[in-house]
């Protein structure tokens, strides 16, 4: 079930998926939104069926007129010659100056720079577009202007010819008309010029728009000079490291994109696959990293930075952000608010996964497509996926391999020499027990070592072990060690260090689990994670007394994905 | 797999143009409901459907008369969007496949329905008020798009939107109620 505001922004996106209006960076909501509840879906094929059926029975009756055309009337052959010269001309003189400011004068070309005409090619194509849409829109227009003036002939002609025995009030109601009409001719010929300023302003660069003088608007000013190309993008970013593959995304489509170049509002960013990066810097020293698969089909800036993105891994460090222009990546699981922060996003083709964001410092703002809002702190994240509850967490999970307060799970090592093993009341971290190791070597031993071990499974994320360790006694140059034991029987150091550099009372001893640890015992293998299946504790060379507790494993989100 | 059984797709050239004639006739509602969903403003729908129905007819020998004309023709309809879509022409479609799966399973079963009604969207146009009336003429009848609309009225993009969206729920309201009083007369008036 959806609620008001849901209701309200399906709606909207509805509205605009069907007005053909619909922007591209709400496509994926709209379809997350039609494949989160029937009910949405049975809304969408309603008004599909109407919008279809609608389009189907006008198109059947012959077609209305189009806005442009709706007062359009067949001119008579028998007008009189002097209106129909002054109304053709009138039209002709509005078109002429439609094209004119809508076309803009062709000067010669100034002498540039390459990357300075480069940059004019991209901002002419992208301007002849523009000019494209107001040319057709003055076109329809001019239809209108001729139809109107069309009309005013046609009524002109109407009053031109008064009877012979034309009373003087109904002389005086005649003038008043043609006078009316005069003033309507008039009217029709300001409101072309203003729709030609409209599209002179439209068509304008965006920093040249802004507040003008209204009386100018009564008159066509001069034709603008050729924009300076300075003027004609706004640089949002610079490109200042590329690995792999990287393009620049246009609306006109890729171009390869090198260190040093510099990405223009409007435009965005794609990655090739396997190592390929990309990290922009903008003017304020933001700097954003994408990895490999990214796209990034837009920069807006002008209210602030708005990011598009499409797909793909990026990490950020946000300057600090005016309070009323947030950096804004949008994505089609929600939106990332930032006003200045390190953070990482992660998004995945597949809605349930939807996008991850990970705060290392400061604070975001996520809204997902619900109008739902979480604030994720440094140290926490929160995941926008469709059945996934928006909430943040903390960053690290712990999760308890032993906590010493179950059935003693540590065995001895055979082939080691004999510990002491045993739960302990007297002296505990947390809880009611810890686990107390004795290890006084014997003449005879086997080993050098005495090592103990529990099972042990690791799991994906997984980055660090902690545990408590707190030292009795122990000799001069006794130590310990951790290992990972695979299926396979061999055995790989995760850490080791000597009783005598830890403190008195409880230490606690974290270590990152290594990507590639070293191997300490045979069979050679590869080292995989997945196959880790127990851990192992030693205590070597000399004799040791130690109290073990609260073993954990960190899990956290993988920084170099 | 390729048609092998004797039957009407088997026959003389006249007599398959006029099973495919008739088959297409009845698929051709959810056709075009089904571009029209992919291409809701675009005025490339015919051209999608006027190239589907080739394609229909060059490998009508290849449709297996046990399975649903209108769903193969869907599927070759969605072919083609997707074909424009590699071509250029548009860059991409919005609808996921899983709805576009979805919409070809329910316009299968709805597209008929929708015809019968006809006569009570005309009624019920009637009844709108002028200024939504007005909206749908223009857009739907005049082609305008929304954004000619919304100048043309001095209104925005999205109002216009929203207009013809409450309409279409409005329209699809007052048919129900028609419907409804249609089953308690007893038949169409």
């Amino acid at each position: 079930m959806n609620g008001p505001l849901e209701e309200k922004r399906l709606e909207e996106l509805m509205a605009a998926y069907l007005a053909g209006t619909l922007a591209p960076e709400d496509e994926g909501r709209f379809n997350a939104w039609l494949e989160s509840s029937p009910e949405n879906l049975r809304l969408f094929i309603r008004q599909l069926e109407l919008h279809s059926a609608l389009r189907e029975m006008y198109a059947e009756v012959s077609p209305s007129p189009r806005i442009t055309q709706r007062h359009l009337r067949r001119p008579s052959r028998e007008r009189n010659p002097s209106w129909a010269v002054l109304t053709a001309g009138a039209a002709a003189a509005l078109v002429a100056v439609t094209l004119f400011f809508v076309l803009g004068p062709s000067e010669s070309e100034p002498t540039l720079s390459p990357k300075a005409k480069e940059t004019r090619v991209r901002a002419s194509r992208e301007a002849e577009a523009q000019r494209r849409a107001e040319r057709e829109r003055m076109e329809r227009e001019r239809v209108l202007a001729e139809a109107r003036l069309r009309e005013i002939e046609e009524k002109r002609r109407a009053l031109a010819h008064p009877s012979p025995a034309e009373a003087p009030e109904m002389r005086e109601k005649r003038e008043r008309d043609l006078l009316a009409l005069k003033n309507d001719q008039e009217r029709i010929e300001q409101e072309l010029r203003e729709a030609v300023l409209a599209a002179q302003r439209a068509a304008r660069p965006a920093s040249e728009a802004g507040p003008r003088d209204p009386e100018k608007y009564s008159q066509p000013p001069a034709p603008p000079a050729f924009p300076p190309q300075t003027t004609t993008q706004v640089v949002a970013a610079q490109v200042v490291e590329v690995s792999g593959d990287a393009s620049r995304v246009t609306k006109e489509g890729k171009s390869p994109l090198a260190a040093g170049a510099d990405l223009f509002s409007a435009q965005g960013v794609e990655t090739g696959g396997g190592a390929s990066r990309l990290v922009l810097r903008f003017p304020d020293k933001t700097r954003v990293e994408f990895g490999p698969d990214f796209l990034l089909s837009e920069i807006k800036t002008e209210n602030g930075k708005l990011l598009l993105v499409r797909k793909g891994t990026l990490r950020a460090e946000v300057a600090r952000q005016p309070k009323d222009q947030p950096m804004m990546f949008r994505t089609s699981y929600g939106d990332v608010k930032v006003l200045g922060t390190v953070l990482r996003i992660v998004t995945d083709p597949d809605p349930k996964r939807g996008m991850r964001v990970e705060v290392e410092e400061g604070k975001v703002e996520l809204k997902n497509p619900a109008n739902r809002v979480v604030t994720v702190e440094g140290g926490q994240y929160a995941t926008a996926a469709t059945g996934v509850a928006l909430v943040a967490r903390p960053f690290e999970v712990l999760r308890t391999i032993d906590d010493m307060e179950g059935p003693l799970a540590w065995r001895q090592q055979p082939d080691s020499r004999v510990l002491g093993i045993s739960l302990v009341r007297d002296r505990v971290h947390g809880g009611r027990s810890s686990l107390r190791v004795v290890c006084r070597p014997q003449a005879g031993d086997p080993a050098t070592y005495g090592t103990m071990n529990r099972p042990l499974h690791l799991q994906p994320d997984d980055r660090k072990l902690r545990f408590y360790m707190l030292v009795e006694e122990s000799a001069s140059g006794a130590s310990w060690t951790l290992q990972f034991r695979l299926r396979d029987t061999s055995c790989w150091m995760i850490g080791e260090g000597d009783f005598n550099g830890l403190s008195p009372g409880w230490n606690r001893i974290e270590l990152d689990l290594p990507r590639n640890p070293k191997l300490v015992s045979d069979p050679k293998g590869p080292y995989d994670p997945a196959m880790v299946e127990g851990l192992m504790f030693s205590i070597c060379q000399k004799s040791a007394v130690l109290l073990l507790d609260d073993f954990a494993l960190i899990s956290a989100p993988d920084k170099a994905k | 797999m390729k048609n092998q059984g004797a039957g009407p797709l088997d026959g003389p050239v006249d007599s398959r143009h006029e099973t495919f004639l008739r088959l297409f006739t009845g698929a051709q509602p959810a056709l075009r409901r089904f571009v029209i969903a992919h291409l809701p403003d675009r005025r490339e729908v015919e051209d999608i459907l006027q190239e589907a129905a080739l394609v229909l007819w060059r490998k009508f020998d290849q449709f297996e008369q046990d399975r649903s004309f209108t769903a193969w023709a869907l599927g070759i309809a969605r072919n083609e969007i997707l074909r424009m879509r590699h071509s250029g022409l548009r860059k991409h479609l919005v609808l996921s496949d899983a709805i576009a799966e979805r919409l070809a399973l329910d316009l299968e079963t709805v597209a008929s329905e929708m015809d019968q009604e006809r006569v009570h969207l005309q009624n019920c146009l009637k009844k709108l008020p002028e200024r939504p009336r007005r909206v749908v003429e223009l857009y739907y009848g005049s082609g305008d798009t929304a954004e000619a609309i919304a100048r043309a009225l001095g209104s925005t993009v999205n109002t216009i939107g929203i207009l013809l969206f409450r309409t279409r729920e409005a329209l699809a309201r007052c048919i129900r109620d028609a419907r409804s009083q249609e089953v308690v007369q007893g038949g169409p008036g």
